[in-house]
């Protein structure tokens, strides 16, 4: 009994001194894990010292007083070039304003997992958002002057005579950012060291671009097709030669970009591809999951689902990236953006529909939102929302009726009650903010259901049998005025829409059927031409080519945009002579009398263009949004006192 | 005990095939095009594109993904000339005649045909009398004649290899600009028609095939034996949206899903056993009956609310700042020690695992409860009662050991369920889970990445289930499976 006592007691303390050890054991290793970080940080600080110290000390070029957050000074050959009439291109504003400082970490969101960082073979929302902090582009819009083209990569373009050859002049100070790699194993060494950015980055660009082997670049590949020839005449001249003068090949200038060679054509054990599949292994390369640029801000990490880090580039010679590093967080549950914000976990978000009704409008007085804690601003997208009428169904091809029935839509009800006021009415196909482009002097379409019986009545639309429903005799038969309008059935607003139209149509003896409808079973639809009338939107760009959308021959061809069957020899010849004219006040002109035809001939209901609301931190100063994509841009954006 | 293992083992292998099959079957016949244009859906926007001109592209990312080939049974070895020019009339017919939806068809099963296409359209080529036709002909030829690279879509290229796919490249070169417009002059089409059959003499060959050539593509050349025989290799395959392995991304994922399930199993048993074994002693008492109560109104609310209501009652800027608000961890993990980066992930994770177990807490106590009450009723226990074994004894060792078999069971039912339930779990929280990646796959058709999830956790299930049959030998000493 005793030596049973005795075994156990010997046990027991045995573990007993077992799970002290561990315990001292694991805090042990814990402190010299700490003590290691404290070192790696302060490594990292010194180097970041030495790096600030270094210009300033010696090398005079470097050392510009202007450098920093507000870029180099202006080498003089590109001044000069800015002198010469020839140049297209001008000098962009300046980002910041003078008062900002440099610093801090600057907390955004994205909505979702970007789906690889190969601008080229990916064009998501999110990827090129990416892109515009990651990449410089070839040339840009101008943040303030719509009817000017700014310099970025090229600070120069001249067009000849013919409009059919385009020659840019690049920036020579422009280095590629560090690779997202991990250096300390060794197998990156072939990437080490320093690589200027050059004309046969952007030659490569091309040559990727239009390889039918990068499938993910056949949507912007199409703006190509007059292609004739692109080469580097030296190291910073690019000239690109078309078969024929259109102005859509300026437009599609602001969308390439150099593409570093010294990677994408290589595999991750530094080996060239062969030619014959060069292509196809750019699009699945091993770096997309990763970026590179010789933009503002590098690339350093992406984990999915959790977070995109970028951090300032010094070697950048625009500046205008102010913050060290930006945190991009994902949060896929869009309630959690407001909540974020809420605890300053984000520095800004715009805020989705919903969560503006629960959060602002509904939201208490002592609501961050509401009490001061967060500032509040908006911003106009490039997209507008319509009911497009199919005109190869008996209904919708005459003109009348599509204007009886834009009269019987409720849009200023539907826009304040229902979109909570979050846009403006559009009365063509374009969004506002495409002003001058846009005609603001056409009227809104008013809603008034007499008048819209009245037009019905005119194009013989009676009710012949007395069912409630009108009807008219087409092709020696009875057709009653009934049909199905297909909404995007993932949002609530578009069913309410829907409803609340089939009310009003009801009143004027038309019956329509809502029919709600998941995304992709929409678009085949749509592609199918299986529908009466759809809710849609158009995402467009700051310079308007109608082609896509109003060309009769884009009705007829499979899979085609213009799926409402607008045939307009009136409407074609403007879109072409848009399309060739590259004088921005005949631009203005033309834009505005295809707007008015449009208008008059009604084969869409036009309906809004949106704003987004965005709320920010007070500690994010200088706030402003642009006027292309992306609008929440943080380039002009500084974070006060984040200095220190 | 071990024959028995290796037979159930062996049983998983028809099982999972029959698994495989099904949801491959079901994945392929749902509605939508994984080609399709995504952009913006969010919005329900888009951005116009040109159509019909990038074929070339189109094919290559359906020949990749072997979007190409018929499901099951690949018959198009049999293709006559007359379904060919169908097809061909069909595309440049007047939208009249043709519905857009047969048009869009007809264009899809051109590309999709491939290089089975060839014959019938050389000879379209060549004798059609329709001109627009024999155009269009060459056309599609220009795209269908179009060899495949060696090691096209990955792997490193011998030697011999690269010259291969130079010759190739630059055939499909030539192939490639036998093409004429509908408005050409003569001469340019008999030159483009003598190009062509001059080809097909010198490549006919190709298409000569024994009848054993016509079995292999009968049951081989088809999208559910090429998945089958990538994933023989272990190869999942890609995903189309990034093009990566969707096997990394998965793993990736599990550690994750792995986390939040694993212990949630853990947290629910250690939990329901003691409650349950509590219950039953306390039996019709009042306690038993306030917790029975308590139990089923938790078993009763969904975990997304459940989700929402604690998010907005116990984290960050909400009354009670106990919890982060989102995410698996912080993000400067690496400036955390290992002890730092447990304690973390257990405070993010926390809230989450509380809302993926009540639920399964409340029904395995319930079952606990029931199974150690028929068991406490029988003859044994009250043996060893009559012996004067203490009661705690008696409840423990005695009757719960007999007693908590029916909820050892339960365990293989309790995987698929807390996968399923971590989705929206995963999403309320933020956390990047394999259930959130299956739900986005599935929206996105990536059928790779869907067969992926499914596949690895209708293995994990099977695995469940197996252990779960074996823990019982454990328990109980008088069943053996031999």
């Amino acid at each position: 009994m005793t030596q049973g006592l005795l075994k156990s007691i010997f046990g027991l303390a045995l573990l007993a001194i077992l799970i002290v050890v561990t315990v001292l054991n694991i805090w042990q290793t814990d402190r010299t894990e700490k003590k290691q970080i404290e070192l790696i940080d302060r490594v990292g600080q010194i180097e970041k010292t030495l790096e600030k110290g270094l210009p300033a000390a010696g090398s005079a070029a470097a050392a510009s007083p202007s450098g920093g957050i507000f870029g180099v000074a202006e080498p003089s050959y590109i001044t000069e070039a800015f002198r010469d009439p020839n140049n297209v291109l001008v000098r962009d504003a300046a980002w910041l304003p003078p008062v900002a400082e440099g610093g801090g970490t600057l907390n955004l969101k994205f909505g979702s997992d970007p789906k690889g960082f190969n601008f080229v073979a990916e064009n998501g929302a999110d990827v090129s958002e990416i892109q515009k902090y990651v990449s410089m582009f070839l040339i840009k819009y101008h943040r303030t002057d719509p009817a000017k083209k700014a310099a970025d990569l090229a600070y120069s373009l001249v067009i000849s005579e013919d409009k059919k050859t385009f020659t840019f002049k690049l920036r020579e100070d422009v280095y590629w950012h560090e690779p997202a790699v991990d250096f300390g194993t060794g197998d990156y060494d072939w990437l080490k060291g320093d690589q200027k950015v050059t004309a046969n980055d952007m030659v490569f660009m091309l040559d990727m671009l239009m390889n039918p082997q990068v499938a993910g670049a056949a949507p912007i590949r199409s703006y190509f097709e007059s292609l004739e020839s692109y080469k580097a005449i030296d190291d910073y001249t690019l000239e690109i030669k078309w078969s024929e003068a259109k102005y859509t090949h300026l437009m599609i200038m602001h969308s390439i970009y150099p593409v570093p060679e010294f990677i994408y054509a290589f595999d991750e054990q530094g080996n060239r591809y062969d030619e014959s599949v060069l292509g196809q292994r750019f699009q699945d390369h091993w770096y997309n999951p990763r970026a590179i640029g010789c933009g503002p801000y590098r690339f350093v990490t992406f984990e999915p689902g959790v977070k995109i880090e970028l951090e300032r580039d010094p070697r950048f010679p625009l500046g205008g990236n102010a913050h060290d590093t930006i945190m991009i967080r994902i949060l896929k549950d869009q309630n959690a953006w407001a909540r974020l914000l809420r605890t300053g976990e984000l520095h800004l978000s715009q805020l989705q529909p919903g969560q503006y009704r629960s959060e602002v409008l509904e939201g208490a007085p002592e609501s961050p939102f509401k009490d001061g804690t967060l500032q509040g601003g908006e911003f106009w997208t490039h997209s507008y929302f319509y009911i497009g009428w199919n005109s190869d169904k008996p209904w919708f091809g005459d003109k009348q009726v599509r204007w009886a029935m834009s009269h019987a839509f409720n849009a200023e009800l539907l826009l304040e009650d229902v979109f909570m006021g979050l846009g403006e009415r559009v009365t063509g196909p374009m969004p506002t903010i495409n002003a001058p482009y846009y005609d603001d002097s056409l009227p809104a379409i008013p809603f008034d259901l007499d008048k819209a019986a009245q037009l019905l009545e005119g194009s013989g639309w009676v009710d012949s049998n007395e069912n409630g429903i009108r009807d008219k005799t087409v092709d020696g038969q009875l057709v009653e005025f009934e049909f199905d309008l297909t909404v995007y059935g993932s949002s609530d607003e578009y069913k309410t829409l829907g409803n609340i139209y089939k009310e009003d149509l009801a009143k004027v003896g038309v019956k329509m059927n809502v029919r709600p409808m998941e995304w992709s079973n929409l678009l085949k639809r749509v592609d199918d031409r299986e529908f009466d009338a759809v809710t849609l939107a158009w995402v467009s760009s700051p310079d308007v080519d109608f082609y896509q959308i109003w060309h009769s021959t884009q009705a007829d061809i499979p899979k085609g945009s213009n799926r409402v069957g607008f045939r307009n020899p009136k409407a074609d010849e403007i879109i072409e002579a848009l399309q060739r004219e590259f004088d921005y006040d005949e631009r203005v002109r033309l834009a505005n009398s295809f707007h008015r035809l449009v208008y008059e001939e009604q084969p869409y209901t036009f309906f809004y263009t949106r704003k987004r609301k965005v709320y920010w931190q007070r500690q994010l100063e200088s706030v402003t949004f642009g006027k292309v994509r992306p609008y929440m841009n943080p380039r002009p954006w500084f974070l006060a006192s984040a200095g220190q | 005990m071990g024959l028995y293992i290796i037979k159930r083992i062996l049983l998983m292998v028809p099982t999972f095939f029959a698994i495989s099959f099904i949801v491959f079957i079901i994945l392929n016949l749902a509605p939508g095009n994984p080609g399709a244009e995504i952009l913006g859906a969010g919005d329900g926007g888009q951005s116009a594109q040109l159509a019909g001109q990038q074929q070339e592209s189109y094919r290559l990312f359906k020949e990749q993904f072997n979007l190409d080939k018929p499901i099951l049974l690949n018959t198009r070895f049999a293709m006559s000339t007359r379904t060919v020019r169908k097809n061909l009339t069909q595309i440049i017919a007047s939208g009249d005649e043709v519905s857009a939806k047969d048009k869009i068809a007809a264009q899809e099963n051109i590309v999709d045909w491939g290089h089975y296409s060839i014959p019938a359209l050389v000879e379209i080529v060549g004798t059609d009398p329709d001109r627009s036709i024999r155009a269009l002909a060459a056309q599609s030829l220009a795209l269908n004649a179009q060899r495949r690279l060696m090691k096209q879509y990955g792997g490193k290229l011998t030697a011999e290899e690269r010259d291969q796919n130079r010759q190739i490249s630059e055939e499909n070169e030539l192939v490639r600009s036998w093409v004429y417009g509908k408005d050409s002059a003569a001469d340019v089409e008999a030159d483009v028609q003598r190009k062509w059959a001059a080809w097909f003499t010198e490549h006919g060959d190709r298409w000569d095939w024994s009848v054993g050539d016509k079995a292999a593509i009968f049951f081989f050349d088809t999208r559910f034996s090429k998945y089958w025989g990538n994933l023989a290799r272990l190869d999942f395959g890609i995903s189309h949206t990034d093009k990566r392995p969707v096997l990394d991304k998965v793993l990736s994922k599990l550690k994750y899903s792995i986390t939040l399930s694993f212990t949630s199993v853990i947290l629910i048993y250690l939990l329901s056993v003691p409650l349950g074994i509590w219950s039953a002693v306390k039996q019709n008492t009042l306690p038993d009956r306030v917790l029975t109560v308590v139990l089923f109104m938790l078993y009763s609310l969904p975990s997304f609310f459940v989700g929402v209501f604690l998010l907005n009652l116990l984290t960050r800027g909400t009354p009670y700042q106990a919890f982060p608000t989102t995410g698996f961890s912080s993000l400067n993990t690496s400036q955390m020690t290992g002890l730092e980066y447990l304690g973390d992930v257990m405070w993010h994770v926390f809230l989450p695992i509380v809302c993926l177990s009540y639920a399964g807490l409340a029904v395995l106590s319930r079952y606990a409860r029931t199974g150690l009450l028929d068991v406490i009723r029988s003859d044994y226990i009250r043996t060893a009662r009559a012996k004067g074994l203490p009661e705690w004894v008696v409840i423990i060792k005695h009757a719960a050991r007999n007693g908590m078999i029916p909820i050892l069971t339960l365990l293989a039912s309790l995987l698929p369920t807390l996968i399923g339930g971590s989705v929206v779990i995963e999403v309320i929280f933020g956390i990047p889970g394999m259930g959130l990646y299956v739900f986005e796959s599935i929206g996105l058709r990536d059928y790779n990445a869907v067969m992926a999830v499914l596949l690895i956790s209708s293995v994990l299930t099977l695995i469940g289930m197996l252990l779960s049959d074996l823990s019982y030998a454990l328990v109980d000493p008088r069943i053996t499976f031999d």
